[in-house]
Order: structure tokens, then sequence, then C-alpha cells
């Protein structure tokens, strides 16, 4: 099974290596059919974050009386910008590249075109507004006064990491929902059920031990981490190298399950789309 | 070998060779397998050996398609033809058995050929170009021409969503046959279409077996078919039944055809259903016509002026709301001489279930010397419905003394004012 999966890690990535061009032109194709529908076009993909901070926001702050800002060490509304923003950038990933090869059954049913390209090409196009919204975010801490410290060159590293940990669970998900509609709505009510369980609007840094552990055991919560950390925390991922040695083990292994699982139900896309 | 798909490893499909056959199929075997639930679907791969229902698309199937050749797939439907164009496009892997494909594939295998209904006719173009790895300058190139060929006029800017099944399908032609492909697999794209359509569509491919590619035509147009291909395969239930010249396998099939319609029908008349196709002597039949002068003697030799009997015995087997009698004759050179109402009232038949027997009496018909047929038939007005009887009787007029020439005699009478 390990050699299986090994090998099937590489065929992926060979597909993916051989079509980049092609994937990063299917990920701009992505991003002009979600934005130039409406109106307001690519304004959305500020405005939505915008909305949802703003609303975290009020309804913590308020809700907290002032006490939030102590909690998680910083001006709440500050922290929980980079965090949203990561969490928002992982979540459409995996909800929407989860559903990319079923939403383009054509490609699967009516061409030959490599699929395993399909979640990469709508990661690619979620990461390349996130970008954008960094660089905002970057803008937005200097603008307020709070300053930018040095570890905030950690922020491409988690960046990376994000983007890593899209691509290989999307394309697990996307192969599982491609099969089966009905695990593509399991994975749905999972990712909404996920939200609270990640540290996006709290910290888990006040909690005891084994919870602490538990949530944190949630690859999301160290990228997460990590984005408010580079921005806006000033903390070092040297200070725990532990940590980071288990989500680039996660990773591995998620990589590698990903592949099996991908490569072993390619062949039936085409009969069940 | 490029590793754009993940398929298994018995196909190999080489874009840049151009020798050898354009198409090799051996033993093609594909299996689909049906399960209870899309769970059990996801986790079967992962599980020892096969489960699921399994029906059998394609059973051993083996073909050539040398350059230049055109190949016709027959079959019935659910025979397993899609499947076999699918498997040669590439989209879908077989079971077991190996497909070796030499050349550049363009496939439409159906209508809309896979447009994104939110992007309009000339963003779809482009995305199809993409889709198949075209450069963006090539594709350029070509919109020109694929814009012609579709003939949408202005409709090409709006998005596909907006177009009828014809406009798709005229534009999924013109992007799929643009690309100057080697093997071009067409699955019953044709068969929505107006004629101006299906003849630009069988002279592009004719263009495009000029340039020595080869050509997968799956169809039920046998005339088409016959027409155009070189070659032939029908598969009747996912075995091939013959295989070669297209001539020859096309009579085969059209004979098996033959056999079973006729069967169905049998098989329907004694089902007796209601809704089951029927032929019209199950409805009202028509058991004689018979022309007889006013003694009632059979001839059909009548002098000029004379009244013409027609004997007509009819049997009316399901019930009709109304029958109506209608004749038509005409001359020995076609042109029709009298036609009568068919709503007349006074022509009128008793519609009840069971054998009639009338008699029509054409009443000195002014019809001058020569050949003439007379045709009758039974009309429902109310559902239009109507029986003939063959092609009608053939009688002659003599006529001894001259009144004139012509079809009819018209009297004259000459007053001096």
């Amino acid at each position: 099974m390990l050699g299986d999966a090994i090998r099937a890690t590489r065929q992926l990535a060979l597909i993916n290596y051989q079509n980049w061009q092609r994937t990063y032109a299917m990920a701009q194709v992505a991003l002009t059919k979600r934005y130039s529908g409406s109106a307001l076009g690519v304004a959305w993909a500020v405005i939505r974050p915008a909305i949802y901070i703003g609303a975290y926001w009020f309804a913590v702050s308020v809700g907290m009386r002032g006490g939030a800002s102590a909690a998680v060490g910083a001006p709440y509304l500050l922290w929980l910008v980079p965090g949203n923003l990561a969490w928002f950038f992982m979540s459409d990933c995996l909800r929407e590249a989860g559903e990319s090869i079923r939403k383009n059954s054509q490609f699967v049913t009516k061409m030959t075109y490599p699929i395993a390209t399909l979640p990469v090409s709508e990661v690619l196009s979620h990461f390349l507004v996130h970008l954008v919204m960094m660089c905002l975010n970057i803008i937005l801490v200097l603008v307020s006064g709070y300053g930018l410290t040095l570890a905030a060159i950690q922020l491409p590293y988690f960046m990376l990491c994000a983007l890593v940990l899209s691509v290989v669970v999307s394309t697990l998900f996307s192969a599982l929902t491609a099969i089966s509609a009905d695990i593509g709505h399991l994975i749905k009510s999972a990712l909404q059920l996920l939200f609270w369980v990640t540290p996006v609007l709290w910290t888990a840094s006040h909690m005891s031990s084994p919870f602490r552990y538990i949530i944190m055991s949630n690859p999301l919560a160290y990228v997460i981490q990590g984005y408010r950390d580079s921005l806006v925390l000033n903390n070092w991922v040297t200070s725990y190298l532990p940590y980071t040695a288990y989500f680039w083990g996660l990773m591995g292994l998620l990589t590698l399950v990903s592949s099996l699982v991908f490569t072993k139900l390619a062949p039936e896309f085409a009969d069940v789309l | 070998m490029p590793t754009n798909q993940l398929t298994a490893p018995t196909v190999v499909m080489d874009e840049f060779n151009l020798d050898g056959p354009a198409v090799e199929v051996e033993h093609l075997t594909k299996v689909y397998r049906t399960y209870s639930s899309s769970l059990r679907r996801a986790i079967a791969p992962f599980r020892k050996g096969p489960t699921g229902k399994k029906f059998v698309a394609l059973n051993n199937v083996s073909a050539t398609l040398q350059r230049g050749e055109v190949l016709a797939v027959l079959g019935r439907n659910g025979s397993g033809k899609s499947t076999l164009s699918k498997i040669i496009a590439g989209v879908t892997t077989p079971t077991s058995g190996t497909l070796r494909v030499n050349g550049r594939i363009s496939a439409m295998l159906e209508l809309t050929s896979g447009f994104d209904p939110q992007l309009t006719g000339v963003e779809n173009i482009y995305l199809r170009a993409l889709a198949m790895g075209i450069p963006r300058e090539e594709a350029e190139e070509r919109r020109p021409e694929i814009i012609a060929f579709a003939d949408l006029g202005d409709h090409i800017n709006q998005p596909v969503r907006t177009y009828s099944s014809g406009m798709k399908s005229r534009l999924g032609f013109a992007v799929t046959t643009s690309i100057d492909p080697d093997i071009l697999i067409i699955d019953e794209a044709l068969s929505v279409g107006d004629e101006i359509f299906r003849l630009k569509c069988i002279e592009r491919m004719g263009a495009i077996r000029e340039r020595g590619s080869s050509i997968v035509f799956v169809s039920h147009s046998l005339g088409t078919v016959k027409a155009f291909c070189t070659k032939a395969i029908w598969i009747n239930r996912g075995v091939v039944q013959e295989d070669g010249d297209v001539g020859p396998v096309t009579q085969a099939y059209e004979e098996f055809l033959r056999k079973e319609r006729s069967s169905l029908r049998d098989e329907l008349r004694e089902a007796s259903d209601q809704d089951a196709v029927l032929e019209k002597s199950d409805v009202v039949q028509i058991n004689e016509v018979r022309l007889t002068n006013a003694s009632g003697s059979r001839t059909t030799t009548f002098v000029h002026g004379e009244d013409i009997y027609l004997h007509l015995g009819y049997t009316v087997k399901r019930p009709q709301a109304q029958l109506t009698f209608t004749y038509t004759i005409t001359n020995s050179e076609d042109v029709e001489v009298f036609a009568s109402d068919r709503r007349s009232p006074m022509l009128a038949l008793d519609p009840s279930p069971g054998t009639h027997q009338v008699r029509a009496r054409l009443i000195k018909p002014p019809l001058l010397g020569g050949g003439f047929r007379l045709t009758g038939e039974l009309w429902n007005n109310a559902s239009g419905f109507f029986v003939t009887h063959s092609n009608g009787r053939r009688f002659s007029i003599e006529q001894d003394d001259f009144v004139g020439t012509g079809i009819a005699a018209i009297e004259c009478e000459l007053t001096h004012e």
C-alpha cells in the first residue's frame, strides 16, 4: 500500500508539473467566472471577508466587553483579521476545490483533460485572491499604527503551509466528492462544524491539556496560529519546532493518502459523472 | 507516453506517432459496475476483488482503423457503440484489453460538447482550446474560421446557456473539427440539426478525410453511413457481430433490424396493447374495390357519359368517430381531374365496427375517351386517419362520336341574340 501511495504521489506531482501552464490559465478562467457575473465583481473578494470579520468582531467584542483583546494579547480586531483570512482561504479551497471535479464534469466525460490539475487550478485561483487580501492585511497593520515586526517575514512560509494543505486536502475531497455526492455533502457539513472547532474567533492558548492538544492537532490551527504570530503576536516559529514537525509529518501522510485515493478513484470518474 | 491521464497501462495514446494504424483495439472489454449507493462505490476500489452488480458493455471487441478510413459503428441503442467511442476518445478506461491510438484525437461525444453555460461562445472557444492544450495563438488564428462555420451571427458573444440545441451543436462541431485532428470521433452528434447543418458537417468531415485523417462515425442514419463511410463494425450487446467493408456490414445490420421490427410487431399484436404501433389495416381495412356498370357486371371500360359504379367493401376493426368516403380521379398523365370533398356529409359512411359494403355511383362523368384511374379512400376527419386502397382502379372511357379533345366534355348551348 505504501509503495502504491508513493507511486501515486509521484504520478500526480508529474502530471501537475507537466501541465502547470494550463493549470495557471485555468485558474484565471475560474477567477473570471467567479467574479465577472456580478456587478460588484472582484470587489466581493474584499467585501465578503470584511463583512464577516466586522460581524465577528462586533459580536465577540461587545459580548466580552473588552476582555477579548486581553485574552488574545493584541487588539481584537487586528488579531481577528489574519486568522480569518487564512481560514477563508483554506475553507473556500476545501469547499470549492473539493467540488471542482464534479462541477467541471465536462472535462472528465467529454474530453481528455489532466483531471489531477483541476483541484490545483481551483486552489490557485483562490490563492491569487488570497495574496491580494494579505497585502491589504499588511497595509491595515501598518496604517493602524500597530506596526509590523520582523516576525512578518514568516508570513510567506505560513502561506506556503496553507497552500500545501489546501492542495493536498482538496485533491482528496475532490476525488471523494466526484465519486459520491453523499460524501460531498458530508464534507460540506463537516467544514461548517470545523469552523467552530478551529480557533478562528478564539484562542486555545488558555485551554488546559488534553483539550489544547486536541484542538491544535487540527492542521488548520497551525496555519492560523502562524498567520497571527507573523502579523500581530510577534512570535517566531522556532519557538514551537515540534509542532512544526508534527504539521509537516501530517502533511506528508495526507499527501500519500490523498494521492492514493485520487489515483484509485480516477478511472471511475468518467463512469460516474 | 504522455502522462496526462491516469489511465490503465494497457492504453497507449501517442499524439505524435503517425505511423501504423490510427486506432488499434484488441480484446477490449468494459464492465460497468452498479452499486446500491454512492458510498459503496467510493469504497469499492479499496476492497479486494470487484464488487457491485456487473453490466458488460463491451465484450472482447477488436478492431483496427487505418489512416484515411472512415469507420461506422452500428448497433441498436445500448449495444455499446458509445462506450467504444468513449474509450477510443480516452474519456473512459477499459476494464481489460489494449487500446493503441496514434495521432491527435478530437471527439464530439455529445451535442453540447462540454461548453460552460455561463461563458459566451467566443470565451468557450478559447476555453476548449485551453482544455485541449492548444496554444492561445493557434486558437486566435482559428477563431474566425470557427465562427464562420458555426454561423451564429451575433449570438457568438452571448452566453452559451442562451443557445438552442442546434446552435450548441453547430458551435461544438465547429470547434471539434477545427483543430485538424488525426482521428475524429463523432458520436451521433448530427442527429439534431437541419439538413443544411448536416450537409456542412458531412462536407467538413469529407475535407478532414481528404487530408488523410481517420474518422470514427457512430450513427443511426444508415443513409449517411452508406454514402460516407468506408468500413463498418456492428456491435450488438457489446459483442462484435460483423466488421469489414461498409456495404456487407450495413446490409447484415439492416436485415437484422428488419427482423427485429417484424418480430416486435408480432409481439405487439399479440399483446394487443392500446398504445402499440398499429398498421392501418388493424384499424380499418378495405376488403375490396370493384368497378361495375349500371347492370352490375364487373368492367373497367365505360362509354362516355355512362354512370360508373364503385363497390367498396370495408371492415372497421377499431371504433371510429366517423368515416367519409373520398375519391380521386386522375388521367393517364396523373393529372387530377377531380378529388372529392373530404368533409362532404353526403359521402359519410357507417363507422361502426364490423364489415360494410357501399356502392358509389359516379353520375354521368363527362370524361372524354382515354385511360383514367379511380382511387378510393376512407377518411376519419376527427382523427385525421385515412386508409387508401392500393393504387386505385384503372378504367377507360370509350367514345364513338367525336365531341372534342381534352379530359372532360363541357356542353355548350349556342343562342342567337
